[in-house]
């Protein structure tokens, strides 16, 4: 049995370096808008908020190709955004890693901000209101009252962010283009092994993302079971009624 | 006293209210109606929960909402505290926390101190670091209790707070009431269906229907003078039949001509006579040496605890409800006599009587 340094050739090191770090990154930028997002999303009466759901479910449902297709018209040096970045970086958006991270960000927000209004909408609207009764300010009734009931939803968007991004290949291949040590991450490798035949390669590869993404999931799971406001909710259900 | 909380509202949405209600300052009112009355409504209002769409909220003489003056103040700034219907205590912190979380106003050390005093009123020091949902039902609601009273609110406001409780808590539950009323310069406003101790307690009562007054007073004055069926209704007066007073000793109603004892109220007409279950007299012999008998057929007996609850048909068809110590038997043929001084006389003129100002 060999060890894992000398498995890991350097082009795969460096893949796997780059998709730990667009992961982080991913994960970690998302979360101010994710938490904004999804806790909108969770108390809002507004009508236009279907709308809003539906705007970000669509990276769920449109096929890669699609995204990769708008996003490098976003991004190109032709648009607005593409212009400015290449103004002030002298590089361009598209086929970076800056590039491949704005991406990212976009094609995961349904997975960021599920979690995070799920968590909040679990929060009994009584329990928000109580906090106001008690003269707690909104930012006080946020950090004393909802954020210990929905961190567990908090954790697993993080968690489920950080999985995906992992596990991300369309997107990522027509923004990115497949750069070694730039926009190559793990999955895209595995990719341009398996098209070289280099099985053996992509076996080692594919098994170290299958474990971690169920560990991942695993580990949601949990969290989900766990959940303070779950145990809450059926008794704080009883004997609500009337107008 | 001074002014306590005076309250007037007229909306259509979400729920039709239009009223006016004032509660002078250390007095215990109790807010009574049928489900969908829009109790629960006006409470929220009163806590600023809602926003009226019309109307004035003064408490002590501050204005909490002004129509006119687009004047809102919100629950935060309220000196009125709220025990919700379902306690909405905070599942993640502590007895003592929860009520830790109510004096954020207050230094910490004194927060500290004022909890484990709150907790020590409502005798639950030996609980003080027990989440809420591994408390009993009782003890949810005293920690509800202590920390809506913690913020040392003007008005206490109390949403159906019997829902799940038997009779001794809340016989409990209204002593506590009454004695803070007493200890504090404290008005407080409760919402129930159960009227039966309500009674004892309440210094007003306020009778909700979709929306209005249907009455309101001092308990005993409406328990004497219900203002129509549906007040009667509420108040477990379980019979009431249309009559028409012919003069101040008789009533003629579907059955023939009644005595009436001459201290109901004397006006003449059309109205309703009532009398309580539990005060008519039933006989299996037709025994007329107290007065008229009425004889009647026993529709439906049902044992409730030691009494025996009566659904009885005179011989026009009149029903009458009666409740006796001893057992009768379904379909057996029976006599009821109506003592005058336990029946009421309501006046047809007083059912159109609804909401009147009252400043």
């Amino acid at each position: 049995m060999a060890l894992p340094c000398q498995i890991l050739e350097m082009s795969e090191f460096t893949s796997f370096g780059l998709s730990l770090k667009l992961a982080f990154l991913t994960a970690l930028g998302l979360l101010p808008l994710a938490l904004f997002l999804g806790r909108f999303l969770a108390f809002s009466q507004k009508n236009w908020r279907g709308f809003c759901e539906a705007g970000l479910m669509l990276p769920l449902v449109l096929p890669p190709t699609v995204m990769g297709y708008y996003l490098l018209l976003g991004l190109g040096q032709n648009s607005w955004l593409g212009g400015i970045y290449a103004a002030i970086s002298g590089k361009t958006l598209v086929f970076s890693f800056e590039g491949i991270l704005l991406a990212s960000w976009l094609f995961n927000l349904p997975f960021a901000v599920q979690p995070i209004q799920r968590a909040f909408a679990a929060i009994p609207h009584e329990i928000r209101e109580a906090a106001a009764c008690c003269g707690l300010s909104n930012w006080q009734a946020f950090w004393r009252v909802e954020w210990p009931l929905a961190w567990p939803g908090i954790l697993s968007s993080l968690l489920l962010c950080f999985a995906h991004t992992l596990g991300e290949f369309g997107v990522v291949l027509m923004v990115g283009g497949n750069i070694p040590g730039e926009t190559q991450t793990l999955s895209l490798l595995i990719y341009d092994k398996v098209q070289a035949l280099d099985f053996q390669g992509a076996r080692g590869l594919s098994l170290g993302l299958l474990v971690f993404s169920f560990l991942s999931l695993a580990a949601m799971s949990r969290l989900e079971k766990r959940k303070p406001v779950q145990r809450t909710l059926s008794w704080a259900a009883q004997g609500v009624e009337d107008v | 006293m001074s002014e306590g909380l005076y309250f007037q509202v007229e909306q259509t949405r979400p729920v039709p209210l239009d009223l006016s209600l004032h509660l002078p300052a250390g007095q215990l009112m109790i807010l009574a109606g049928p489900s969908g009355a829009g109790k629960t409504s006006l409470l929220r209002l009163l806590m600023g929960l809602d926003k009226p769409a019309q109307g004035l909220l003064r408490l002590n003489h501050k204005v909490y909402f002004n129509a006119q003056t687009q004047i809102f103040v919100p629950p935060q700034a309220r000196s009125v505290g709220l025990v919700f219907q379902n306690y909405a205590l905070f599942p993640h912190l502590s007895a003592l926390e929860n009520i830790k979380l109510a004096l954020l106003e207050q230094p910490n050390p004194a927060r500290e101190k004022l909890a484990w005093e709150w907790l020590e009123k409502v005798r639950l020091t030996h609980r003080a670091h027990a989440r809420p949902q591994t408390l009993s039902g009782g003890e949810q609601q005293r920690l509800a209790l202590a920390r809506a009273l913690a913020r040392q609110p003007e008005l206490l406001l109390l949403d159906e707070p019997f829902a799940a409780m038997d009779t001794p808590l809340r016989r409990e539950l209204y002593l506590e009431l009454a004695q803070l009323r007493d200890e504090y310069p404290l008005s407080i406003l409760l919402v129930t269906h159960e009227l039966q101790e309500a009674l004892q307690v309440a210094d007003q009562l306020v009778l909700l229907q979709a929306g209005r007054i249907l009455q309101e007073g001092p308990p005993q004055v409406l328990r004497k003078a219900p203002a129509n069926a549906e007040v009667a209704r509420l108040l477990g007066i379980e019979n009431f039949w249309p009559a028409e007073r012919i003069s101040d000793k008789h009533v003629v109603w579907a059955e023939g001509e009644i005595e009436l004892s001459s201290y109901a109220e004397a006006s003449r007409g059309a109205g309703w006579l009532m009398g309580a279950p539990e005060d008519l007299v039933i006989s299996t012999e037709p025994d007329s040496s107290r007065g008229q008998v009425w004889p009647a057929r026993v529709e439906q007996a049902l044992r409730l605890g030691q009494r025996w609850h009566l659904r009885l048909k005179l011989a026009k068809g009149t029903p009458v409800i009666a409740s006796v110590p001893f057992a009768v038997s379904t379909g057996a043929q029976i006599w009821v006599y109506f003592p005058p001084q336990v029946l009421q006389w309501v006046p047809e003129s007083q059912r159109k009587r609804s909401h009147r100002s009252i400043l």
